[in-house]
């Protein structure tokens, strides 16, 4: 043995420190620093072949590009694709730790059979005769419309979803709308009479004026969100826009607007319509836009001049009447500008009535489909997939009750209904496509027990989630580093963009692509589903589809940012702006760019964007909810004050960098949550300084958060970014924390509220959720 | 382009506060990039995570008016480190490009480097670096694994600057801007973060460092840092 110079020094060390402090030494070892399981790394060998993969994305729905990284066929990096619109080679934290995602412990590594109260490891084959068995024997009895499917997927994971209810014959494809990771928001379906998710022109808009705290944090693709911001920051000639946040806490959105206002939570909408007031009273509105393409209007300007005067929505908002006209004012004369938080969404009326509010305030100015305001991005031009045969059983099964109502437009408040037994039928086999319901519907005792009901209960998922680990069946996908998917989503000036996601490595465990397995439960249920997929594979189904892109002739494959201008020059003169010999030419530019795009937005194309009954932007809707007699009345009863004895009001926030997570939780992206809040690790509750003086409680303290639905334990943050008489939670990642790694922010907050439905889109107050705090 | 030749480069980098918006990319990738293993949440809450590049949270004045600035914070690189004169063995150097270097294989731990640094950017290894289940597999075989006992700290992604000059010799030219980014400075969704050589009058750092806006963390303590940031708001 060879004693090295460092051991030696080392050995001094520790020999007088042994001698100076042995007292002190004893018990002073540094506690375990990793979960039992860990184990020390080995780098691949040196000189290992090093080869990179084109993908996108799938951590979260964003949709970026990326370039992973393999050597010696290991993922040891992931890069952003700089040829892709949406994030121009950047990426966010959940992307960068998809590294992991492949490689992590908690993967379902094969598919799991609950026998004996306990999940155990099934065969591929056991598993599928289980499923297909009990959906062929419901079809025979004639009872295929109590099989719901609650799909989580977008693009054409969820046209088979389709096809397999529509051929096996079920209407209950839940998960449109609402649940949707890009949501079409209510707000705009209701105006719009659109199905569409909305794009928000940030990079054109002069003012911004935002509420809830979506916009950076919750943003359904973050680094569009944030590409977007710092674009209409410091990416244009014309100056630096002004940003304006509304919100009861500093979040990190407001910290990052010019002007924050502190708004009492639950009257956004009050507050909006004050600003609709004052634009109105001194003529400032868009009347081209009114004129040509309103509806209904006259009614809701009545409403709004009698009820919202500002001296009436600073006592009910809590902010100054003097800001209320100013920024009135502001809005008004920045053209364009642009109202951010139309998707607000939840449960009842009244989320939908500020989310109606908000976008009323576009559409008051004009900036609804026009440049900088509200678009709505056309659809990737797919093929559409052949129609699946139809028969007689499977016509009466679509033609039963649907659980989200004949237009679709429940969301999971209607499933959660329907499952505690006010629907008109048992649910007997739900199926978790690409979703976790448990998790949407709160994650909470009450989501627990209504997802207990249906007797099959089939997850999907590559993680134990929350469903998954309550389920009867789970058959576990891909991860999205495994497999062929399409991606198709919208950048935020509203041109539609299809990402392509291959293969980086192959399954590591013993999973299949959830479409296909769907496939072969339809191909195994008796009837028509089996003759509804004729492809072997998805991959297959992908190059069906995208020939209609290919022969649409429209846009471009992804390429550098110098070439969109191009792409749109030749696009508004009617030519094509790329050329290919062939179908396979195609088809390989798309698989090594990583997709294609269309750089061009219509705005004339007036029929698509308003397909309301009268066909023009209908502000009826909004009035009726205003109506007296509607109830609900200003979306003002969160300030009424809560139940006795919870005398704060619950606000929770997405969480910056864990929004729409939807893999297990990575240990590095759990590592970065909260550091804004110089919190980690663990779930925290934020109150200003005087309520936590009138509770005598100090930052650190370990504190119980109770609701009348249960109570939760957290630490107490003191931050002077919060309302007082507000107390104020993250919402955690998408997804429970599985075992190896089941530390941190467990249960979420959302669940000790008890709250129906977890909020995708926004996070800010949701009526009725008051609570209490003590040491604990 | 500057044709300087190899080594006489001054790496610096310059952070655009009004165009990040905190969402922590650079931190992940950072991570990513040089295999520092991920802390358990006991080691995170004493204090003992390892995080070369971090976001600090700074609030300011008092509500309803409060501020919250997010700063994304790397090793400042300085000119002149302080870190460097009390390293009693040597373990701790400037290049001649600039970047402070740790050399872990004469690191005896006494930590004075991570007690000078006033920024406190320097991260001792409190722990054998282990990572859970799978998850080393997706190890970086670029940079080496850190040994428990030393000190570690950003290095600007120095291993990407050596494959970038080797290329860059290999095909008898100078290195071109932007051929060398650290990783955050790549993943950055905002491009915030602008990274190049900060004697080339023409590139981007440089522009930028001659900002109104930019600034220096500490700067009267005189370690003449090489990272600037660039404040919020107009100008």
């Amino acid at each position: 043995m060879t004693l090295g110079r460092r051991d030696f020094v080392k050995g001094m060390q520790a020999a007088a420190m042994a001698t100076a402090c042995a007292p002190l030494l004893a018990g002073c070892r540094p506690p375990g620093s990793a979960p039992p399981d860990a184990r020390p790394g080995v780098l691949p060998p040196r000189g290992a072949p090093e080869s990179w993969v084109v993908s996108t994305c799938g951590a979260c729905p964003g949709g970026c590009g990326i370039r992973a990284r393999l050597v010696a066929g290991r993922l040891v990096g992931i890069s952003g694709n700089p040829l892709h619109p949406i994030n121009r080679g950047g990426l966010c934290s959940l992307g960068l730790a998809g590294v992991h995602a492949a490689y992590h412990p908690d993967r379902v590594r094969g598919p799991l059979l609950r026998s004996a109260g306990e999940l155990r490891s099934a065969s591929w084959e056991e598993a599928l005769a289980l499923v297909a068995g009990r959906l062929r024997d419901l079809r025979q009895r004639g009872l295929s419309h109590t099989v719901a499917l609650v799909d989580g997927t977008r693009g054409l994971s969820r046209q088979v979803a389709g096809q397999f209810l529509a051929a096996y014959g079920s209407p209950n494809h839940l998960g449109g709308r609402s649940w949707n990771d890009i949501q079409a928001t209510p707000a705009v379906s209701a105006m719009q009479g659109v199905d569409a998710a909305s794009a928000y022109d940030l990079e054109n808009a002069r003012f911004i004026m935002a509420f809830g705290s979506g916009w950076l944090e919750g943003a359904w693709s973050p680094v569009g969100a944030a590409r977007a911001y710092a674009l209409a920051r410091r990416g244009r000639k014309s100056g630096r826009v002004q940003v304006v946040h509304v919100e009861s806490r500093l979040s990190v959105s407001a910290a990052h607007a010019d002007e924050w206002i502190p708004i009492q939570p639950g009257t956004e909408a009050v507050f909006a319509l004050g600003l609709v007031h004052m634009v109105l009273r001194e003529g400032l509105e868009n009347r081209d836009f009114i004129d040509q393409w309103g509806h209904g209007f006259e009614w809701l300007r009545a409403l709004v001049l009698r009820d919202y005067h500002p001296d009436a929505v600073s006592e009910r908002t809590g902010v100054p009447v003097a800001t209320v006209v100013r920024l009135a004012r502001r809005f008004a004369s920045s053209r364009p500008a642009v109202a951010v938080g139309d998707d607000w969404n939840g449960p009842g009326a009244q989320p939908l009535q500020t989310g109606m509010a908000i976008h009323a305030l576009n559409a008051v100015v004009g900036a609804v489909n026009a440049r900088g305001g509200v678009l709505t991005p056309p659809p990737v031009p797919f093929d559409a997939l052949p129609t699946p045969p139809s028969d007689e059983r499977g016509a009466r099964g679509r033609g039963a009750p649907a659980i989200e109502g004949e237009r679709g437009r429940g969301g999971p408040a209607a499933l959660q209904a329907w499952l505690e037994g006010q629907g008109s039928y048992p649910v007997n086999v739900l199926l978790a496509f690409g979703s976790d319901p448990v998790s949407l519907l709160g994650g909470g005792q009450r989501a627990r027990a209504a997802l207990r009901k249906p007797p099959l209960l089939v997850s999907f998922s590559s993680f134990l989630d929350d469903t998954a680990r309550q389920a009867d069946v789970v058959l576990p996908d891909h991860v999205y580093l495994e497999r062929w998917q399409d991606d198709p989503t919208f950048t935020s000036r509203g041109f539609p963009v299809l990402g392509l996601r291959q293969p980086v490595l192959p399954p590591r465990h013993d999973t299949r692509h959830a479409a296909e397995v769907l496939a072969e439960l339809g191909r195994r249920s008796d009837g028509p589903a089996g003759e509804a997929f004729p492809w072997r594979d998805f991959r297959e189904v992908m190059r069906l589809a995208v020939r209609g892109i290919h022969r649409s002739g429209r846009g471009a494959l992804f390429d550098v940012p110098e070439a969109e201008a191009w792409v749109e020059t030749m696009e508004r003169n009617g030519w094509r702006a790329s050329r290919f010999d062939s179908f396979e030419e195609f088809w390989t530019g798309l698989v090594s760019r990583g997709g294609w795009w269309d750089p061009v937005y219509d705005f004339g194309e007036r029929g698509r964007v308003l397909r309301t009954p009268s066909g023009r932007f209908d502000f009826g809707p909004l009035a009726r909810s205003l109506e007296p007699s509607a109830g609900a009345e200003g979306g003002g009863s969160g300030a009424a004050g809560g139940p006795a004895g919870y005398p704060l009001q619950l606000h929770l926030y997405p969480l910056l960098a864990a929004f729409g997570d939807r893999q297990g939780p990575l240990p590095l992206v759990q590592d970065v949550l909260g550091r804004e809040m110089e919190q980690s690790w663990e779930l925290w509750v934020e109150l200003s300084p005087p309520d936590a003086r009138a509770l005598r409680l100090g930052d650190g303290a370990r504190v119980i958060v109770e609701s009348d639905q249960g109570g939760v334990e957290a630490r107490l943050k003191v931050y002077p970014g919060v309302r007082p008489g507000v107390a104020a939670m993250p919402m955690g990642p998408g997804g429970a924390p599985g075992r190896a790694l089941r530390r941190a922010l467990p249960e979420q907050a959302a669940a000790l509220a008890g709250l129906a439905v977890r909020l995708p889109g926004a996070g800010s107050a949701l009526p009725g959720t008051w609570v209490r705090i003590r040491e604990a | 382009m500057s044709e300087r030749a190899k080594g006489s480069q001054r790496w610096g980098m310059v952070v655009d506060l009004d165009r990040c918006t905190g969402c922590q990319a650079c931190v992940t990738a950072c991570q990513v990039e040089n295999n520092i293993p991920p802390p358990s949440p006991e080691a995170a809450a004493r204090g003992r995570a390892i995080r070369w590049m971090d976001l600090v949270p700074y609030q300011e004045g008092e509500y309803p008016h409060l501020k919250l600035r997010l700063v994304p914070r790397p090793c400042m690189q300085c000119d002149n480190p302080p870190c460097i004169k009390v390293c009693p063995v040597g373990a701790t150097t400037k290049g001649e490009d600039g970047i402070v270097a740790q050399i872990y294989a004469r690191c005896i731990g006494c930590r004075y480097c991570t007690t000078a640094c006033p920024y406190t950017l320097r991260y001792f290894n409190w722990y054998e670096p282990r990572w859970p289940g799978d998850l080393g597999q997706a190890l970086n075989p670029d940079v080496s694994i850190r040994p428990k006992g030393v000190v570690e700290k950003c290095t600007f992604c120095h291993h990407r600057l050596q494959k970038a000059r080797d290329r860059a010799a290999a095909e008898g030219r100078p290195i071109l801007e932007g051929e060398y980014l650290p990783a955050c400075a790549e993943a950055c969704p905002t491009r915030a973060i602008a990274f190049g050589d900060l004697d080339d009058p023409g590139s981007e750092v440089a522009r930028e460092a001659r900002s109104p806006r930019a600034f220096r963390l500490l700067e009267d303590l005189g370690t003449e840092p090489k990272v600037y940031y660039l404040r919020e708001g107009e100008a």
